[in-house]
This record gives C-alpha cells, sequence and structure tokens, in this order.
C-alpha cells in the first residue's frame, strides 16, 4: 500500500477502540525504514494530537486501518525517538531522483510502499517518470541503497530488472529481489506481476 | 441458541414483582470468555442484569428471577456498555490485520450459559474463538487462517 494512503486511516487497537487517524508517515530515507506516525485527534474537526505511534508498536497495517495491540501504544512526543517526535520535512525523499550505479534513471519517488500485514515495514517506492519519460507509475523495492541525498538515490544496477508496473504484483518481487541480492545468482529474468 | 436481533427491545420482567425493569438495550460480551456477562437495559435508566440472574429467555419477555437483580454498572465492559460501546447489528467488523470484513449481522449465543457462539455477516458466520474486542470503532475478530 502506498505511505500516502495511510493517511486519514483510523488507528484502532484489538480491543475495536479508535485513537487516533494517521496524519504524517515518518520515513528515514538514508536507511530506508518506515519510523512511524503522526497522528490527528479521531474527529471531523480534529487537531494535531501530541502523541506519536512508533512504527515498532504497530501490531498490523491493513487495507481500512492501522491496527495496535492497546491505547498504550501511543506516546506522547516527548517520550518518542527525537526523529518520530520531530518529523524532519528533510528527510523526506518524495521527488528524489533514482539512479543506478550505472548512471541510468529509473523514475522520481513519487510514494513509499508499505507492507500490508503485520508490523509497519517500508518495502518500495513508487517512481514516476525515468527513461520512458511517461506518467505511469512503477514500483521498484527498497534497495539496499548505495547512497542517498536530497536529491538522489543511488542504488544497485540490479534494481533496474526488478521494477514492476503492477503495485499487486509488487509483494512477490520484494523477497526474490533481496535473496537475488544476497546470494549473487543471476535473476531469472523480469517479474510478472 | 438464541440471536441477538431477537433479544433486543424486549421487555425485562422480574419473576418475583411481575414488574417490568426496562427493555433490553444490547448484551455486553466478554470477548475473553467468549460469553454474554449482563444485559444492559435501557428506556429507564442505565441498569445492568447479570446473565446469571437471567431465568429465562422467552419469546415475548426476558425473565429476571428478582427486580433486586437490577443494578448499576459494574466492572469495565459494564462501563463501556453504558457509555454506548455494544456489540450490536450494524457494528463494523474489523479483522486484527486491520481489513474490514463488513458490518456484524447478528450474534448467536447459548441462552443458559450465556456463551457466544458465533456472530453472522452476510452470509458468512465468524466464530466466536476470533472474537478479540468490542470497541468503540468496531468488533474485532482475529483474521481467517490461511
Amino acid at each position: 500500500m502506498r505511505a500516502s494512503e495511510l493517511i486519514g486511516r483510523p488507528v484502532v487497537t484489538l480491543a475495536g477502540d479508535d485513537l487516533a487517524e494517521i496524519r504524517d508517515v515518518v520515513y528515514d530515507s538514508e536507511r530506508g525504514e518506515l519510523l512511524g506516525f503522526t497522528l490527528n485527534q479521531r474527529s471531523w474537526f480534529g487537531g494535531k494530537l501530541r502523541e506519536r505511534l512508533t512504527a515498532d508498536a504497530v501490531h498490523a497495517i491493513g487495507n481500512d486501518a492501522v491496527m495496535v495491540p492497546s491505547d498504550a501504544a501511543l506516546v506522547d512526543a516527548g517520550e518518542a525517538p527525537e526523529a518520530v517526535a520531530e518529523a524532519a520535512p528533510d528527510r523526506n525523499v518524495l521527488g528524489a531522483s533514482v539512479l543506478t550505479e550505472s548512471g541510468t534513471k529509473i523514475g522520481d519517488v513519487s510514494d513509499v510502499i508499505v507492507a500490508l500485514g503485520s508490523g509497519a515495514r517500508a518495502v518500495g517506492y513508487e517512481v514516476t517518470g525515468g527513461e520512458s519519460g511517461d506518467a505511469v507509475a512503477r514500483y521498484i523495492p527498497l534497495p539496499e541503497q548505495r547512497a542517498v541525498s536530497g536529491d538522489a538515490l543511488v542504488v544497485p544496477d540490479e534494481v533496474d530488472r526488478f521494477v514492476v508496473d503492477d503495485l499487486a504484483g509488487f509483494g512477490a518481487s520484494v523477497p526474490e529481489f533481496r535473496s537475488q541480492l544476497h546470494d549473487g545468482t543471476p535473476p531469472t529474468g523480469r517479474m510478472e506481476p | 441458541m438464541s440471536s441477538l436481533r431477537a433479544l433486543l427491545r424486549r421487555p425485562v420482567v422480574a419473576t418475583d414483582t411481575a414488574e417490568q425493569l426496562g427493555v433490553v438495550e444490547g448484551v455486553v460480551v466478554d470477548p475473553a470468555q467468549r460469553r454474554i456477562l449482563a444485559v444492559h437495559l435501557g428506556a429507564k435508566t442505565d441498569t445492568f442484569v447479570s446473565w446469571d440472574d437471567v431465568h429465562s429467555v422467552g419469546s415475548d419477555a426476558v425473565m429476571v428471577s428478582s427486580s433486586a437483580a437490577a443494578r448499576a454498572p459494574r466492572g469495565p465492559f459494564e462501563e463501556r456498555a453504558a457509555a454506548g460501546v455494544h456489540i450490536a447489528p450494524g457494528k463494523r467488523l474489523l479483522d486484527d490485520g486491520g481489513d474490514e470484513l463488513g458490518e456484524v449481522d447478528d450474534v448467536e449465543f447459548d441462552d443458559s450459559t450465556g456463551a457466544v457462539e458465533g456472530l453472522s455477516v452476510g452470509d458468512t458466520t465468524v466464530t466466536s474463538d476470533r472474537l478479540r474486542g468490542v470497541g468503540s470503532y468496531a468488533v474485532v475478530v482475529a483474521r481467517e487462517p490461511s
């Protein structure tokens, strides 16, 4: 699921109570990790909440709600890790160009892809543009990126073979991509979505 | 077996005084025990009757052994019911993975023990062993084993 789609989703305990809704996703582009969420109050005119939800306190992310074990999952900004408490805009990866080590531009990051299921993990990027120049979104598995700056992300050349143009087929390509990066066997070809 | 839909709005009458204590506003379920703990009576005041004090669930009235059985809310589940949190038809049903399954249509339970057997949702039944919570936002059940 796109991280941007999580915004406005309710944060619900396993007891069935809605505690908050997602205001923004806090993502560390250097480590390629989802850190947590800032929150809004759960009402039509709800303002910001002081509480934060760190990624490790998430039970599961679903299509309709972010599940937490209990209301103890929300922590005051004063007690949350600084990166989550003070979400720094310069950590934002959106708009950065994705370049392979050999210098091919895959596209520009337009969203972070979050895994559905247990916990809260980032698994890839949505990229648009690139050499084809069109506006169709494509998806790349979150690489063990070589370097990142505010302008660009440099990724291994292998990433290019794992670009898929359909989010539904993307989930399956992530584990294959990771194992391929680690054991060095050549990829069997482009993933079919 | 009884269903929650049949129970709702039914008068609750004490067998010793023949007094109507109220009507069924809802039931209080402990998700861990998968059992109805009490009946929440509305209409007059927020009073509760322990399921153990329910003498019988008849087709026209719920009979309670004594008028003294009606009491103030007791314990966390009853306090929440008094605040309007019930397992009820129309309540959103969410699995613990954060996916919506629909709305609760009805709740099936055993009259004598108050044991919840299952929740009906459309054409399917969610067995009560999957019940995790009854909250202000949703009834939460464990994800169906795949």
